[in-house]
């Protein structure tokens, strides 16, 4: 008998335990459909034809066609428009991370009272909404004959991600302990050899992952490649709109190009995945 | 000026060593100043020769320029002024990689991302040696250091002693000529505390390389260095043997910071007899009257072990004390007092507590008047709140300048 009454409430206690478990995980699933569900269902139209996407009645399940894939880049520039947005974003944040690298490594090695200044005004240009400087910029790069090229973009991604990058780099920087740097200098190697034997692979992580974020900035950006590129350097968020017409918005197309858009970067993350999860948490876990 | 090395017990143990191996190569400081960017001092003038294999440990309370010191040794600390000599070349605009010593770091700073036999092949790839060379010095110091079985791990996964030893052993596998560690031990727990003290001399005569120790305990001091150097707010106090230290403080500063239970200090007058007048009770030491004039105010030292509850030849001063508590050790009892017999047990405590404040005085930045402490035979049949006679070794009691704290 005692021992009933023992056991009862423990096994209460599982069961709420064990509610509380399935709860979370409903809750979990609920909002991972919720984040999904835009791009399945952009996936599941970029499989349909015209008249099944247009169809008033939402087909889910269809027999899909690879039709649009084919029709994205044969009947339009979008492969160009890819090759383009890969050159700009794939460049420009290459340059990002070097500058701000080189940039954020004094920031985070001598801080003082200046070195705060200069990071918060480098910050403070993030502030700037874009489109109030769209118009000056559009002028300075035609008054050097840069519009309508990929190296405007270029140009502009790299300084846009600037900030960014600094920011975060310093922050990598700052977290690793300096006696690793110091203990490479007595130990013989110059401060380069120590930068790419030590702090470099120390912070790989971190790059990285800064690397992502302002390659996805790059990547998706419309409003400065709208302005500033021609025909033939046509970014492809900028090519997306090609499929809007005063005939018709082909959705079935819009949204194949816009599966083409997203997998590249879907990819990336998923390769560096590991590193994504080491450098969001490098700084908490020593 | 109190920051000239005393020429007192210079590196007279090289002689006892086995003949070092590598290119042990003595070490200088030349009036070196450093000036951080704040305008704090860290260093003013620092004078400090260190002999070829000698092991000399720098040692002093937090902020004195101890490890400032041995960064400026490093590199890792520009010199505002002075020179600084390894084995007779000038250093001081040298970069650390220039200047072929090797350091322990406090946290060990081992590179995470290489594992063991990396970490101690690093100093040697740096210098371009042949991977032939690199593998057999390698296995040579994991050997050594009993890291043989971990060379494939990376610094997480080994333990604290682990990592100490492979933060060594990366000193160690390049023969530096000199070597130089800034509280190598500190991060460890007590037991392997001691155990690596000894791993370290052990290691140190094995090798023979001119070894600056940077240490805040001054146990360590004590017990590890063939001479030590007391700093204090960037100036070099004294620098010698640590019997000499001991025995021959050349200030209460030292004095203090030297031993535990640290010195007793207490106020005293020097009567015209040639003793003294402390707590109202007259102490018969002759020397008084030699160092010291008549009426001077001076600072009595006793060492806690310079006491005995019975009179013998070395113990020839009687002290009338006031017990305020004992505590037994097991080995040894260590006898809590107030020197002023006339309170009555109560007041002694009182004093001793709460009105502790207003007792003390500072001499040169260093407490005088505090209860005292006597280590004694556990025979001893003192009880706390009876007044008793203790007797002090006349010969090793110390005399300070009430004023200056100059060794009298």
């Amino acid at each position: 008998m005692t021992e009933f009454r023992l056991t009862a409430p423990r096994r209460r206690v599982r069961w709420i335990r064990r509610v509380g478990v399935v709860a979370q995980v409903a809750g979990a699933t609920l909002a991972t459909l919720l984040f999904i569900a835009p791009i399945l269902w952009m996936i599941s139209t970029a499989l349909k034809t015209g008249n099944q996407a247009f169809s008033a009645t939402p087909q889910i399940l269809v027999a899909p066609t690879f039709e649009n894939f084919t029709h994205v880049f044969t009947a339009s520039a979008f492969g160009s428009a890819l090759t383009v947005s890969a050159f700009a974003a794939t460049v420009s944040t290459l340059l990002a991370l070097v500058i701000g690298a080189g940039v954020a490594y004094p920031l985070a090695r001598r801080p003082g009272a200046v070195q705060q200044q200069v990071a918060f005004w480098i910050l403070s240009l993030r502030i700037l909404p874009p489109i109030v400087i769209i118009i000056p910029l559009f002028l300075l790069f035609r008054s050097v004959g840069l519009t309508g090229t990929v190296w405007s973009l270029i140009i502009l991604y790299t300084f846009m991600n600037l900030p960014l990058t600094i920011w975060l780099l310093r922050g990598f920087f700052a977290d690793l302990p300096v006696e690793i740097e110091e203990a490479a200098y007595v130990d013989g190697a110059s401060k380069l050899r120590t930068f790419l034997d030590v702090t470099l692979p120390l912070t790989l992580p971190g790059a990285i992952s800064t690397g992502l974020l302002a390659f996805i900035f790059a990547w998706n950006e419309f409003l400065f490649a709208n302005v500033l590129t021609g025909a033939s350097t046509r970014t492809a968020p900028v090519a997306l709109t090609e499929f809007v017409n005063p005939v018709s918005i082909e959705w079935n197309n819009i949204m194949s190009a816009g599966t083409l858009v997203v997998l590249p970067v879907w990819i990336f993350a998923l390769a560096v995945q590991r590193y994504l999860v080491r450098g969001m948490t490098m700084g908490a876990v020593k | 000026m109190s920051n000239n090395p005393s020429a007192a017990g210079g590196p007279a143990t090289q002689a006892q060593r086995s003949a070092p191996i590598g290119r042990a190569a003595g070490v200088a400081f030349e009036q070196v100043v450093v000036t951080f960017a704040d305008g704090t001092t860290a260093l003013k003038g620092l004078d400090l020769e260190i002999g070829h294999g000698e092991f000399v440990v720098l040692v002093g309370p937090s902020g004195c320029g101890k490890s400032t010191a041995l960064r400026a040794l490093a590199g890792l600390q520009t010199v505002s002024a002075g020179a600084i000599r390894i084995g007779g070349h000038d250093v001081t605009d040298l970069d650390p990689q220039e200047r072929d010593v090797a350091m322990v770091f406090q946290n060990y700073a081992l590179y995470p991302h290489k594992n063991v036999y990396d970490n101690l092949a690093y100093p040697l790839r740096v210098r371009g040696a042949s991977s032939a060379d690199i593998d057999r010095q390698v296995r040579q110091t994991a050997e050594l250091l009993a890291l043989t079985p971990f060379l494939q791990r990376k610094p997480h996964a080994l333990s604290g002693g682990q990592r100490q030893r492979v933060a060594m052993g990366r000193a160690l596998v390049r023969k530096p000529s000199a070597f130089l560690m800034d509280e190598p031990l500190s991060n460890l727990d007590a037991a392997l505390r001691v155990e690596m003290r000894s791993e370290i001399l052990a290691l140190h005569r094995r090798i023979g390389v001119s070894t600056v120790y940077v240490t805040h305990d001054q146990v360590e001091a004590m017990t590890m260095g063939d001479r030590v150097a007391v700093m204090r707010a960037g100036v070099l106090q004294q620098f010698d043997t640590p019997k000499t230290l001991y025995e021959r403080p050349r200030n209460i500063f030292v004095a203090a910071f030297i031993g535990s239970p640290s010195i007793n200090l207490a106020f005293a007058e020097v009567h015209g007899g040639g003793g003294l007048i402390s707590a109202g009770q007259t102490i018969p030491l002759a020397r008084a009257g030699k160092v010291a004039k008549a009426g001077q105010k001076v600072v009595l030292g006793v060492r806690p072990e310079a006491f005995a509850y019975e009179q013998d030849a070395e113990h020839d001063i009687a002290l009338k004390v006031m017990p305020l508590h004992v505590e037994f050790m097991g080995s040894e009892v260590l006898l809590h007092f107030g020197l002023n017999p006339k309170q009555d047990a109560e007041q002694a405590l009182l004093s001793a507590v709460t009105e502790e404040e207003s007792i003390l005085a500072k001499v040169d930045g260093v407490a005088v008047g505090k209860p005292m402490v006597a280590r004694l035979d556990t025979r001893c049949p003192a009880v706390a709140g009876r007044e008793c006679t203790l007797w002090a070794s006349s010969r090793t009691t110390q005399l300070f300048d009430a004023e200056s704290g100059a060794t009298l």
